[in-house]
């Protein structure tokens, strides 16, 4: 591979990782909501960068070039279909439309100055979670477009057959184009009532990028950092929306933690073992700051107490140094926000870890009663760390079994194994 | 885009009504015809006679076959629509959020596929 080739790859990850969801959210725009098309352009944009960048040189601005030549596709395209099919008006307004757009020779530098200025990014998170979609379209059509997907990916995050996924995400997108769900920032009105599934979708896109399941190293950061980007320009939109920053601030110590969470080997690393000399310091007393200026609105909510939560755990100098006494008292709080099975577990464990594991283990078993949660997969592997915790290494080994047969990310059954072996060598 | 809002009552609801608020929904739909009409939206638009009036037809061993009613027994039947061209789907929800029949009943708000018959 010569050199120039490797150059251009380069770019291209580059441009993949930093810009492509806010050129993409461009021409979806400019396609009027038709993603297929959006993507197909970007996709042949690209195969012409391979070539044209190895043979002329890399631009200045690639996410610009790319841009022009995706936009004059969809041109082309839309010109082909108005052509052999001219009742369709719509196509014909497209074409009209675009026709103003800067050719890739004419006004490159016009249309610099374009991609700079715009940012659909958030336009098109709030169309992906239109409340005409349904929750699962929403998530799905966010992580496919926002994140960069495959119906694959998303099938396997959703537990679910790929067919599902698909045909979901095909209904998804038709709906999109052909009902005109807009590419737009709603009006301060409608925002209110759709604002929380926004978040939502945005700590989805964050959870998918940190939860090390099947994706490569670099993409996974840039989905974090793509969803930390959304939230700020979630929060840019009202200086009185705490819960937004709540969730930078979240995300933020969450992600500061990024090289630790996994070994070398990819086995989860959990937070009392992370090596804390190689968090992101800076990163997190930016966040901190934020959450300190936050919290003082006053505006308590489900992301700042999660935030909170965060914050004691990234800024605790050593594990056993964790404060978690305060970690329980808040977890009650957000058990008030949002009785959900995680957060009920996160809360059991917290008040192990204040008190002693017989008090969480206590907790679980009442859990373990209720319906929602008898096929909860954390629910073994937590037992199976308290009852670790409580020296009780017999009934231990056989919660960490079970867990391990619910268990289907790699990293997670890995470490899970792990323990198991170390409870195993330990005589009751 | 063009859309058709289906509205959805509850017709036994609203024949059982007293006379003086039947006059008040009818006179609240003309106030939305006229909010639809001056707001350049209104394409078309009827309201249907009530669903025991319907006829259902389909074809059985190559004979066409009819029946009373409508298709299935629900607590909401049909009973009117209008056509209405906005720019996205939002403005579409928009009008079809101050049709008088969202009290009480529910609208489907739908895009046309704009191949058209004629």
């Amino acid at each position: 591979v010569s050199s120039a080739a490797r150059a251009v790859d380069d770019a291209l990850v580059t441009f993949w990782g930093d810009e492509r969801v806010r050129v993409l959210a461009t021409l979806i725009k400019s396609a009027r909501g038709d993603i297929d098309a959006a993507e197909d352009a970007l996709a042949d944009a690209v195969g012409s960068a391979v070539t044209e960048w190895a043979e002329h040189g890399i631009p200045d601005r690639p996410a610009a070039w790319l841009l022009t030549v995706a936009r004059n596709r969809l041109i082309d395209a839309s010109r082909r279909a108005a052509a052999s099919d001219t009742t369709l008006d719509e196509q014909r307004e497209f074409a009209a439309d675009d026709t103003a757009a800067p050719s890739a020779d004419t006004d490159d530098r016009r249309n610099e100055a374009a991609t700079a200025a715009v940012d659909d990014r958030l336009a098109l998170l709030f169309a992906c979670c239109h409340p005409a979609l349904a929750p699962l379209a929403q998530s799905s059509l966010a992580l496919r477009t926002i994140g960069g997907l495959t119906a694959r990916d998303i099938a396997r995050a959703f537990l679910e057959p790929e067919a599902t996924t698909a045909q979901r995400l095909v209904r998804a997108t038709r709906k999109v184009r052909d009902a005109a769900i807009a590419i737009e920032i709603p009006a301060p009105e409608q925002r209110a009532e759709r604002i929380g599934v926004v978040r939502q979708v945005i700590y989805l896109l964050f959870n998918e990028g940190y939860a090390a399941n099947n994706t490569a190293v670099h993409q996974r950061d840039g989905l974090c950092r793509e969803a930390i980007r959304l939230a700020e320009l979630l929060a840019a939109l009202d200086t009185n929306d705490t819960e937004s920053r709540g969730l930078i601030a979240l995300m933020s110590f969450h992600h500061a933690r990024r090289n630790t969470r996994l070994d070398g080997d990819g086995v989860i690393v959990p937070l009392e073992e992370q090596d804390r000399t190689r968090w992101h310091r800076e990163e997190i007393s930016r966040a901190d700051e934020l959450l300190v200026a936050t919290l003082r609105r006053k505006q308590p909510g489900p992301y700042q107490i999660q935030a909170a939560i965060a914050a004691l755990h990234a800024k605790a100098p050593t594990a056993s140094a964790t404060d978690w006494v305060q970690i329980s008292t808040l977890y009650a709080g957000l058990r008030f926000w949002w009785p959900t099975p995680i957060v009920e577990l996160n809360a059991a464990v917290a008040l192990a870890m204040a008190r002693g594991p017989e008090w969480g283990l206590a907790e679980l078993d009442t859990l373990a009663t209720q319906p929602d949660m008898a096929h909860f997969h954390l629910l073994p592997a937590a037992r199976a760390d308290l009852l670790r915790r409580a020296e009780r290494f017999d009934e231990a080994r056989i919660a960490y079994a079970e867990a391990i047969a619910l268990t289907t990310a790699t990293s997670e059954r890995r470490y899970l194994e792990r323990r198991l072996a170390e409870v195993s060598a330990r005589p009751s | 885009m063009q859309y058709m809002i289906l509205i959805y009552g509850d017709e036994q609801a609203y024949q059982s009504m007293p006379a003086e608020a039947q006059q008040d929904v009818f006179k609240a739909f003309m106030e939305y015809n006229a909010a639809l009409a001056a707001g350049g939206v209104l394409r078309a638009g009827e309201s249907l006679q009530p669903s025991f009036t319907a006829s259902t037809i389909r074809m059985k061993d190559g004979r066409v076959q009819t029946t009373d009613g409508p298709f299935a027994e629900t607590r909401e039947q049909l009973g009117g629509y209008y056509v209405i061209e906005t720019t996205s789907l939002d403005d579409a929800i928009a009008w079809a959020a101050r049709c008088p029949a969202i009290h009480g009943g529910s609208l489907e708000v739908r895009p046309l596929a704009g191949v058209g018959v004629g």
